[in-house]
């Protein structure tokens, strides 16, 4: 039984490594809850057009992160392990995408738009980061460089989800459903528990480093949400 | 040129209206300190002035226009400064005007303009993280004075300071209300605090809020810290907290 609970010791109290990476980016997640594009949905004010482009990059966004699961896979040092990956590379480009299609079909977006779409230089910087540090990175920076976003849109999703009628909302409903249901929680579930698992007893140095690509994969999130609401060329 | 008329409010998990036939006035270029204990319902009025929140019944006016069918009216200035920590400090104060669709140069110069007004220009390009405490809540002043907005409503925007910047923020406060000439609201539990900077102070008797009281403080502008010396403004001091410690004890 591996002691989950024991990664690091801060002011006295005993706190997990995801703890600690939550501490060091909540003032950045914070600001995803209080931002335009998110308020705007909550509302129901946000202008279809922004929401259509955004799903495209986000679309576009998926297919780059399903990638960095799967050099999960080939860095995988057990057979679970890569078959942990290798789920993760399937609900990415099959369930999470489920939505996504679903979208594009009620908007109107065909696959050779999306083929045709410029994308963002938020987003190919995003994922070109994430890319970087899961080729240099063991298993445990590859965790990381993808826990900020799924992690983050079960936060945003379970927020908006407490807003009367958000699920059924016509428009962002199905987006608000997929981001805090059960199945996408438990998947994140997983992801903290082995990051907490494989986190346990590595050194400051290494701490420090994963704090570091957290953070930066949560500017880039933030950064994210600011070219879906300038619809940023 | 604000109106409460017989306003009431229940938020849905309680059972009693938390705002219950609430009326009161703030005439254009007041600046007015709303005083109670924590809890007591203050930032329910803010959010109801924001529309955040809905009636149960009565109405809100802005210059004899219904609130509902007016936008942008009130600007809002959290506790928290709420800057977003990816963006520059131009593009934070560029944000209430990328809402409203502002063309970017434009933005660019009034963003400048602002910094120059407010004294930060230098931190134009730096990062929420960069500034200080005191530097922050001057930007997310300058930010709320950028939505152009002709009412402020300031939540406890000095509590998290340390007690000088606190003070110093407090006279910045003053002269820039002066030089913008807006109508402020300004939430605190801070009696002296309401008391420097406020030519009328609405105090929260008992919630739920039926009625605010009405405190004139006798005090001329420009304030001085001393001011806060004279007899008659000390004994007011030690009525207010009198009667806010009592409200706690109940």
């Amino acid at each position: 039984m591996p002691a989950l609970f024991v990664a690091s010791e801060k002011g006295g109290i005993l706190m997990k490594l995801t703890d600690e990476l939550y501490e060091s980016v909540k003032d950045i997640w914070e600001g995803y809850h209080s931002h335009p594009f998110i308020q705007e949905m909550r509302a129901g004010t946000l202008p279809i057009e922004k929401f259509r482009y955004y799903m495209i990059q986000d679309y576009i966004y998926l297919y780059e992160y399903a990638k960095v699961f799967a050099l999960g896979v080939v860095k995988s040092k057990d057979h679970d392990m890569m078959r942990m990956f290798s789920g993760m590379v399937e609900s990415t480009l099959n369930d999470e995408m489920d939505t996504h299609k679903s979208y594009m079909k009620r908007l109107g977006i065909t696959e050779e738009e999306v083929a045709k779409t410029h994308v963002a230089l938020s987003n190919v910087s995003y994922t070109n980061y994430m890319m970087t540090e899961a080729y240099q990175g063991g298993i445990l920076e590859i965790l990381v460089t993808i826990l900020s976003c799924a992690w983050s849109y079960q936060l945003i999703g379970e927020e908006m989800a407490k807003e009367p009628r958000m699920t059924e909302h016509k428009l962002f409903g199905e987006w608000v459903r997929s981001y805090s249901s059960e199945e996408y929680r438990k998947m994140n579930d997983n992801l903290l528990l082995l990051v907490n698992q494989l986190g346990e007893g590595i050194s400051q140095k290494e701490k420090d480093n994963l704090i570091d690509i957290f953070t930066r994969c949560s500017l880039y999130e933030g950064m994210f949400w600011d070219m879906a609401y300038r619809m940023e060329e | 040129m604000l109106q409460f008329n017989h306003v009431t409010f229940q938020y849905e998990e309680e059972d009693f209206n938390i705002i219950d036939d609430l009326s009161f006035q703030v005439d254009q270029g007041d600046f007015i300190s709303i005083i109670g204990i924590s809890g007591c319902g203050k930032s329910t009025i803010f959010r109801l002035i924001n529309k955040l929140l809905p009636m149960k019944s009565g109405e809100i006016l802005i210059n004899q226009e219904k609130i509902e069918n007016l936008s942008g009216f009130a600007g809002y200035m959290p506790q928290k400064d709420l800057l977003f920590p990816w963006r520059t400090i131009e593009k934070n104060l560029c944000l209430p005007m990328e809402m409203m669709k502002v063309p970017k140069k434009e933005q660019r110069e009034r963003a400048e303009k602002i910094l120059e007004d407010v004294g930060l220009l230098d931190y134009k390009d730096k990062y929420p993280k960069d500034l200080s405490g005191g530097m922050r809540q001057r930007i997310s002043f300058a930010r709320t004075l950028l939505t152009n907005a002709e009412l402020m409503l300031l939540d406890e925007p000095f509590s998290a300071l340390d007690a000088l910047t606190r003070i110093s923020m407090q006279e910045w406060l003053l002269s820039q209300w002066k030089k913008y000439n807006k109508t402020i609201l300004f939430i605190t539990h801070d009696v002296e605090e309401a008391i420097f900077l406020s030519n009328k102070i609405y105090l929260v008797p008992e919630t739920p809020i039926h009625r605010l009281e009405v405190v004139e403080v006798p005090m001329e502008y420009p304030r001085k810290r001393e001011f806060l010396k004279r007899p008659e403004i000390n004994e007011m001091k030690e009525t207010l907290v009198e009667r806010l410690r009592k409200q706690q004890s109940m």
